[in-house]
Formats: structure tokens, sequence, C-alpha cells
């Protein structure tokens, strides 16, 4: 049975050759451990990061590379944006379709004096950046929104809430967790301060890839301390980007995937990258909606989301959707809460949970098509 | 034959520096080195970059231009490994 993969929301695959062949080349050629040293292998290794900064940096306008910080993922990211941050007595503001990656951390939070206030969304998961502005107190330190949802793609007003927040000088974290790769992000116009990005979603690079910008004049305390090749005769951990967040050996080998999966996006254009992604959802909405008994959640167009596409069959368990599709029709996708409560209780499908579809650069109209029969299969034979 | 003088270092913070350096130098065509740093230059165990005493304020300018920060410029006494360098 073919495989048709619809799980680019959770990472996307296939990714492009020359990603998989930058991360061999690295492991059999160059093998270094990038600022360790200062042997001809390290400079190797040294130099694919800094390209990868250089290339990170110019897709999304920031001018200092040196401040992007790589970690292993998003997650990782966030989480260090949110703690190396919010000090007891702060105020933060996200809306009501943040992904676990915020909403677990900020949770956490609370119990240490934080104080959080989720600005509730529209029932397809649209934020009015109007109702951002009024959540704003005098302690409000910073919002952190996502770019899009992983449930719903849901794409929010970034540029307006960063203005807001600019105008407020509160901080602004974006979770581009779903968009870098896949929409335009430019950290000068768009207001932001930091930009959280997934390395192995729309940058196209490996698992275990992911890291942020931080504006310059932002200080961010690391979670981790340790060796980073600089300074090594000082016990203090270094106060400089991007030493003072990456302790430890990195993951040189995904990052130098990651170039790579840039170095593709760049080359295809972002524009040429949505507009494909754009005909599958329409696609699939259109193809969605017209099954008897399919409840499709989020936007009514493609132009307000990414191809993130989630759906329950009436009667029919999400997860049992899922199993089906995959054994019935090798279709993967993924079913559940997608690690998003907060997105599920907005759309008032908390209990009931999704199934959710996520085409990528890679999938086919007919991959789209044999989906939409696959799913309206599953909708006739449930039927009582 | 282990020719006298000194050598020229350039510091750097950390290795993100140094390699931007090390690249602009080369693109202007500048003789350079990379080179763990000597002990007695500094105790960091980083990176530095070797260059020729003629190219120092060139190399200044360079650094300035390009907006990468440097530790410092500093001497060092040549020892026998000189003829591992490019310059």
């Amino acid at each position: 049975m073919k495989v048709i993969y619809l799980d680019n929301a959770a990472t996307t695959h296939p990714k492009p050759e020359c990603v998989y062949q930058a991360v061999d080349r690295f492991n059999r050629e160059a093998g270094g451990n990038p600022g360790r040293g200062g042997s001809r292998a390290t400079l190797q290794a040294g130099s694919v990061v800094l390209e990868a900064r250089e290339a990170l940096a110019g897709l999304f306008n920031a001018a200092d590379s040196s401040r992007v910080c790589f970690a292993l993922n998003v997650t990782e990211s966030l989480n260090t944006a949110l703690k190396g941050i919010l000090a007891p007595g702060d105020h933060v503001i996200t809306s009501a379709m943040e992904h676990n990656a915020v909403a677990r951390p900020l949770f956490a939070l609370q119990s240490r004096g934080i104080e959080w206030t989720v600005v509730p969304c529209a029932p397809d998961g649209s934020l009015d950046p109007e109702d951002v502005r009024r959540a704003i107190r005098p302690h409000t330190r910073m919002m952190c929104v996502l770019h899009a949802s992983n449930v719903t793609g849901t794409i929010m007003p970034i540029a307006e809430i960063g203005r807001i927040a600019r105008e407020h000088g509160v901080l602004f974290v974006v979770d581009a967790a779903q968009t870098a790769g896949v929409l335009p992000l430019d950290v000068e116009a768009q207001h932001i301060d930091i930009l959280a990005f997934a390395g192995h979603k729309g940058l196209l690079g490996p698992q275990g890839t992911g890291g942020m910008y931080i504006r310059p004049g932002i200080t961010v305390r690391p979670l981790k301390e340790g060796g980073t090749g600089s300074r090594s005769e000082s016990l203090q951990q270094p106060d400089f980007l991007p030493d003072a967040l990456e302790s430890g050996t990195m993951n040189t080998p995904g990052i130098a995937g990651l170039l790579a999966g840039v170095g593709y996006v760049r080359q295809q254009g972002i524009e040429v990258i949505r507009a494909h992604e754009r005909r599958l959802t329409d696609m699939l909405l259109d193809g969605l909606r017209e099954i008897p008994g399919c409840q499709v959640l989020g936007p009514a167009s493609s132009l307000q989301r990414t191809a993130v596409v989630s759906f329950n069959l009436e009667g029919v368990d999400c997860g049992e959707v899922s199993m089906a599709l995959d054994h019935r029709y090798g279709i993967m996708t993924r079913s559940g809460l997608h690690c998003a409560p907060l997105a599920h209780a907005t759309l008032g499908t908390l209990e009931r949970g999704a199934c959710r579809m996520s085409p990528g650069y890679f999938t086919s109209e007919e991959d789209v098509a044999f989906a939409v029969r696959a799913v309206a299969d599953i909708a006739r034979r449930s039927r009582p | 034959m282990q020719p006298p003088g000194h050598d020229w270092y350039v510091l750097f913070p950390n290795h993100h520096q140094g390699l931007r350096l090390h690249r602009v130098l080369r693109e202007a065509g500048v003789e350079c080195t990379v080179a763990p740093t000597p002990r007695v230059a500094s105790a960091s165990c980083g990176i530095s970059l070797l260059i020729q005493e003629a190219d120092l304020t060139l190399v200044s300018r360079l650094a300035a231009e390009h907006g990468i920060e440097v530790s410092g410029t500093v001497k060092v006494a040549r020892t026998a490994h000189w003829q591992y360098r490019g310059c």
C-alpha cells in the first residue's frame, strides 16, 4: 500500500534530498564539534553553524545573526524565552489557541508569581488584536502568540499585535512552529522581539533542530549552563549570544541539514510553497465539507490558514478515523488534542478531539484527492 | 631554524565572531590563519586569528565595518611551530 503522509504539522516528511545529503556529509566528512578548540574539523563544523545562523537571520530579516540561538526544538526555545525573562509580578498575555509548548510553561510559572491572561478567540480560532490590547495591564511584560494554530492553521494577526506590543513597551514573542518556511516572517516589519522556530517543520530540516532569534537589548536567562567553548577560564556562564543559551554540544549534523532545508526553501520561494499548500488546503476544505456528517474546524478560507485541516465525522471517534485512514488507506494523520487543549477548548472539541490532516510541499493533489475519498468512504461505512 | 620575532593574534569573545572575521579576511584577500588561542594571550580556549603586523590596521577596520566583535589584538613571541601558519 502506498503511504500518504499528511502529518506535516507534526514534522515535515519527506525532506528534500539535499537535507539527507547534508546530514550524511557532515557526519562522514566534517564531524567536528563547533566552538571547541581551533582544529580544522572544528572550523568546518563551526562554519556550518555560522552559515545556518546567517541563513535563518536572512530569512527572518534579522540584522545580527549572533542573536540566532539554536535549541533542540521550538519548545526548548519557548521555555527559555518565558522562564528566562518573566519574573514574579510580571503579567503575560497569550491567545486561547496556544500549544502546550507555551501553555504548560506558563501554567507552571503561575505558581512562581507570574500572572497569565488568555485572550479568548473566535470559534474558528481567530484573534482580534484589539482584544489583546484590552488585556494589557500596567505590569504586562510580554505577549506570546503563536503565528498559526497547529490544530486549525488559523493565522494570527502578528503584525498588528506586534505594533500594539511595541506601542505599550511590551515584549512580543512569536511561536512560529507552524509558519517558519511557509509564511513570510520579518522581525522588523512585524515588531517581533523573540521569534521561536522549529527546524524540522516548514524549514524542512531534521528533527532535533529549532531555535530562536532575540532582538538586541533583550537579556534572556539561560535554562542551562555549561561548556560553550568560550571564556573557559571563568565559572560564570558567558552573558553574550549565542553562547549564553547554547551550552553543551549542539545537534550539528541536524543544523547542517537545517541549513540545507533553509536553502531549499529560499530557492523554491516561500510564495511558491505557500501557493502549493493553499491549493491543497482548498481541495481538503472543499472536499471534506461535501461529505455528509463531516464537521471541518477553523477558518472558511485557505487565505486565513496554513495547510492544517482538522475535522470530525459524526458518530465516529477521531482516533478510529485516524486508524482507519492509516491501516485501510495508508494515510498518516494525527488524532486527539494535538498538544493543544486550549485550542480545542476554543473550538468546542476538548472532549472529542479531532482528526488532523496536514499536507506539505511534497504532497500532491492526487494524494489529497485520495484522502478526501478515503474520508468519504469511512463516513459512508460508519452510517447506521 | 626558527625565525625571530613576534606573531599577532586577534582574539574574540566567541567562535561566531572569529569565524565571521576569518571569512571577511579571506574574501578581502588578507592572509590569516585560524589558531587556538595561545595561553599567554588569553586563558580562553576559543579561536584566534594569526595575522601579519602590516595588516593590523586593515584588519581592525574590516572588523569594525562588518560589526565583528574583537576582544583584543595581542603580540606573542614566535614559537617553534611557526611553519604551520599561513602568514
